[in-house]
């Protein structure tokens, strides 16, 4: 190896060396800091691209975290760009580099800016790694991803990662940072409800740390002490443990960490009644981290003074602050907490609604007001892998509230995303099924599991999913029995298993239970009851292909124009029938004026279908280019939310348009189009639609495809859905 | 005999750590360690020792027990030189008479490296994080943006903003 260390003395020239550069930079990094303006725009002097100068930068970032985190950020992006142009022998070169980087992890922590903290980390890691000298550096890496991730509520991952980091750490003997491990999982056990063998190693941990002289670690230990002897119910050694951690905090100048402690304090006064001495305890410590950009904290803070102010009777003054915090959370990007902000805001409205029945406007407006906030959020919650979604339950999640907010988003999504609404509709039954019932009033966690389950039977109804929809339908029914259920709701549930019976050929046993709701709903008064009652049973009709009764009931509910959704909906249907009866004009007029209206009202799945509606009227008239068009739209919204039948039904009926065209060469590449979608898919019967088309794709290359093997494949692919086992069976060959 | 020892106003001196004796204490049983229990040879356990000792005067301020710390390290190094002398495959004789490959377009690449360095070297340190982020580290743009605490659509100007600088700046020094 020739590193230039292989002597003695160049070994002490090289330490001289950084040790006389890091001399020369102290001045002028106390210049920086002492500096009104920014540090980002300045131009680097070539004298600075030392050693010296990036660790000191770098200390001076670690030094600042506490009291300026954004301060200590641009400390150590400017020991980044240093550090990439300095030459020294290594290990020195990639220490500087991952030194700098890690600080930029730390300072990104402390901004709650957690992506870009691990983001920092992993680079960190990939250049100590590759060094063997440094090569150790990783596991304290390692930790401090893990502290990220916990704090990101990614708990299985930071677990694992912690683990695996106290082994690592035990190799180089670093007992201290094992024992801050043991810290960390603690922390993990307390989240997770485990507060007494949480409390048994923070214990255990403050015993090991004796003789470490470590007392930031010891302060943190006492703060989380506090707060687990606060769920065991013992209040006078949680005292006493925030007020040691505070005492500790304050003698390392560590404000952030004082303000943990106090915090606690509050929490504990909060529980004893005294909402008035909490507030006052609460409020400087929010205005201090939003001062040092600290969202996550300050909002978390915030919820807490928004019970101290329903405590104290001031509802008014907790709803600013909850949109106060709600804006900070989603300005950050802190989704998850971002709806527990919105939970917060609904239950509040309820309470509103409850004690001021006759403020109907008032109450009214409220709503919408609340989804233009979510709107940013339920876009951020959709993108989230179904890993992070699932991690909301093994959080602190487990309560109505979260439930309520995500119901509010499916029925939000039902329409515009389909798939999305049934994995939110998923989540929403695994965290209400986790709830303790006896934690909560008596029939409330029942009736918002029937809840949870209700939209799961309506989302999965509605990508096509109909044997899973009747499963979580009866879910629905068995837990509206279970507690004294409104009749409203049962109907509710019933008028989804008569749109299912309908797709699933039960037609007599859809069209009773249409007839039952619509009774009811008349016996009750509920007109939007009976309107959507009506349109079950039109459509059931519609698909018992029953299109001369379906047709009057479809054109008396066009004549409502109250509700605009099934005021589209009935002109859908109505021209479907006229379709079906081969009036062709007046199937245009009601379709055209149905797109109109999805159109207007932003529900682009609906919309598809009318369009794909439109395009088979098109069909009949031969105007074969005009309905491609309208085909090739369908089946493009219906590809991006993931309706997969939808997608196979349209590519159907586009083939068929391409045949009448002569051009069966485009036939191959839609049915490898989608193939290819159902791959992705990945349904119960992904392989047996795949088999037929393939079988369409192979006439068509063959040139042997005909309109009938187009139909029987059709045929097919409707029923496939209720049968997901229902196998393809090829043609017999008529050569 | 200390390599310092009559230097008493070195900057390594003024750390306060006696570094000459932390040397003879650990060096050798370091050089042992990786000779005995990895099989290292002689001059390149020294080399390793050397790294560790160095990677120690870089943080030494955070290590409370040296020992342990010096053999957690010699031992973790000794592992990740083996793991990486491994991959080692013997070259042919005949390669020595060859040029390395690396170097056969030099006349072609090093202007333009050194040109790349120079451009960054007078830039505003923001455009050079900016750059390095974009251009060496394959940040997008909205990654850019979340590390440096700004929108995306700023993000996008300041790459775009410094580049100009670049050439702008380059070319003037150039002049």
């Amino acid at each position: 190896m020739n590193t230039g260390l292989e002597t003695r003395e160049q070994l002490f020239a090289v330490m001289e060396q950084i040790a006389e550069e890091r001399e020369a930079a102290r001045p002028i990094v106390r210049e920086l800091a002492a500096r009104t303006r920014s540090i980002e725009d300045i131009e680097i002097p070539e004298v600075w691209r030392t050693a010296g100068m990036v660790l000191e930068l770098a200390d001076r970032s670690f030094s600042q975290l506490e009291v300026d985190p954004l301060e200590s950020l641009r400390f150590s992006q400017l020991a980044i760009v240093l550090a990439s142009n300095s030459r020294y022998p290594q290990p020195v070169a990639a220490y500087m580099n991952a030194y700098s980087w890690k600080q930029v992890g730390y300072a990104q922590r402390y901004l709650d800016a957690y992506n870009e903290s691990l983001m920092a980390f992993s680079k960190a890691d990939s250049i100590f790694s590759t060094e063997p000298a440094v090569c150790h550096e990783s596991a304290g890496v390692l930790f401090a991803r893990a502290c990220v991730l916990f704090l990101a509520q990614m708990d299985d991952e930071a677990l694992r990662i912690t683990k695996e980091s106290r082994e690592l750490l035990g190799g180089v003997g670093d007992v201290r940072r094992q024992v801050q491990c043991d810290v960390l999982i603690a922390m993990i056990e307390y989240r997770r409800g485990c507060f007494d063998s949480a409390r048994e190693r923070f214990e255990q941990a403050i015993e090991k740390l004796e003789g470490f002289n470590d007392s930031h670690t010891i302060g943190t230990i006492y703060n989380s002490l506090g707060r687990c002897y606060q769920a065991l119910g013992k209040i006078s050694d949680a005292r006493a443990a925030l007020h040691r951690a505070r005492d500790i905090f304050t003698s390392l100048n560590m404000p952030s960490e004082v303000h943990r402690a106090d915090w606690g304090l509050a929490n504990i006064l909060l529980e004893a009644g005294d909402p008035h001495k909490a507030l006052s305890i609460l409020k400087p410590i929010r205005e201090d981290y939003l001062r040092r950009n600290m969202p996550e904290d300050a909002g978390e803070v915030g919820l807490c003074m928004v019970d101290g102010l329903i405590a104290t009777g001031d509802v008014e003054g907790a709803r600013h602050l909850i949109k106060a915090v709600l804006a900070e959370f989603i300005n950050a990007k802190l989704n998850l907490l971002a709806i527990v902000a919105i939970a917060y805001l609904r239950e509040l409205d309820k309470a509103r609604d409850r004690s001021d029945s006759t403020a109907e406007n008032q109450t009214a407006a409220a709503p919408g007001e609340n989804d233009d906030k979510a709107a940013p959020l339920i876009s951020s919650l959709l993108s989230m892998s179904r890993g992070d979604r699932v991690a909301l339950v093994n959080a602190d999640w487990r309560n109505p509230s979260i439930v309520r907010s995500l119901i509010a988003l499916i029925v939000q999504k039902n329409f515009l995303e389909p798939k999305h609404a049934a994995d939110l509709a998923a989540l929403a039954v695994e965290i209400v099924e986790s709830i303790d019932p006896e934690r909560f009033p008596s029939d409330g966690v029942m009736k918002l599991r029937a809840d949870a389950w209700h939209e799961l039977g309506w989302a999965l109804y509605y990508i096509g999913s109909f044997r899973e929809s009747l499963k979580a339908l009866s879910a629905a029914e068995d837990r509206l029995t279970s507690c004294e259920a409104a009749e409203i709701d049962l109907a509710r549930v019933a008028l989804i298993r008569a749109c299912v019976y309908g797709e699933t050929g039960r037609f007599e046993e859809g069209l009773v239970l249409s007839d039952s709701v619509a009774d009811f709903a008349n016996r009750v008064g509920n007109c939007a009851l009976l309107n959507k009652a009506l349109i079950m049973k039109g459509f059931v009709l519609i698909t018992a292909r029953r299109h001369v009764e379906a047709l009057p009931i479809f054109t008396d509910l066009a004549k409502d124009i109250r509700d605009p959704h099934v005021h589209a909906s009935a002109l859908h249907n109505a021209g479907v029938c006229c379709r079906e009866l081969l009036q062709l004009d007046q199937a245009k007029a009601l379709l055209i004026k149905a797109s109109e209206e999805y159109e207007g009202l932003g529900l682009s799945t609906p919309l598809a279908k009318t369009r794909w509606a439109l395009g088979s009227v098109l069909v009949q008239e031969q105007r074969y280019r005009e309905a491609l068009d309208l085909f090739r739209q369908a089946r493009e919204e219906f590809e991006g939310h993931g309706m997969a039948q939808d997608v196979a039904l349209t590519s159907i009926d586009t083939s068929e348009v391409l045949l009448m065209l002569n051009r069966p060469a485009e036939v191959v590449k839609l049915c490898q189009s989608a193939m290819r979608y159902f791959a992705a898919a990945d349904l119960a019967y992904t392989e047996s639609a795949m088999t037929a088309l393939a079988y369409l794709k192979e006439a068509a290359a063959s040139r042997t495809l005909r309109q009938s093997q187009l139909k029987r494949v059709r045929d097919y692919l409707e029923v496939l859905p209720k049968q997901p086992e229902l196998l393809f069976a090829y043609a017999p060959d008529p050569n | 005999m200390s390599v310092i020892a009559d230097q008493e106003s070195s900057a390594l001196s003024r750390l306060g750590v006696d570094f000459d004796a932390l040397y003879n204490q650990n060096v050798p049983l370091m050089i042992g360690v990786a000779v005995d229990r990895f099989g290292v040879s002689e001059s390149d356990a020294q080399t390793l020792a050397h790294q560790v000792f160095l990677a120690f005067f870089l943080k030494f301020n955070e290590i409370r027990d040296v020992r342990a710390w010096f053999l957690g390290a010699i031992c973790n190094a000794c592992r990740h030189y083996l793991r990486l002398r491994a991959r080692d495959v013997e070259l042919p004789r005949e390669v020595l008479e060859k040029a390395d490959p690396e170097f056969a377009r030099i006349t072609d690449s090093l202007p333009d490296t050194l040109a790349g360095r120079e451009a960054f070297g007078c830039l505003t340190s923001r455009c050079q994080l900016a750059l390095r982020l974009h251009y060496i580290d394959g940040y997008s743009i909205p990654e850019i943006a979340a590390q440096l605490h700004i929108t995306p659509a700023y993000a996008k100007k300041l790459v775009s903003r410094c580049l100009r600088q670049a050439r702008e700046r380059y070319g003037k020094d150039r002049k």
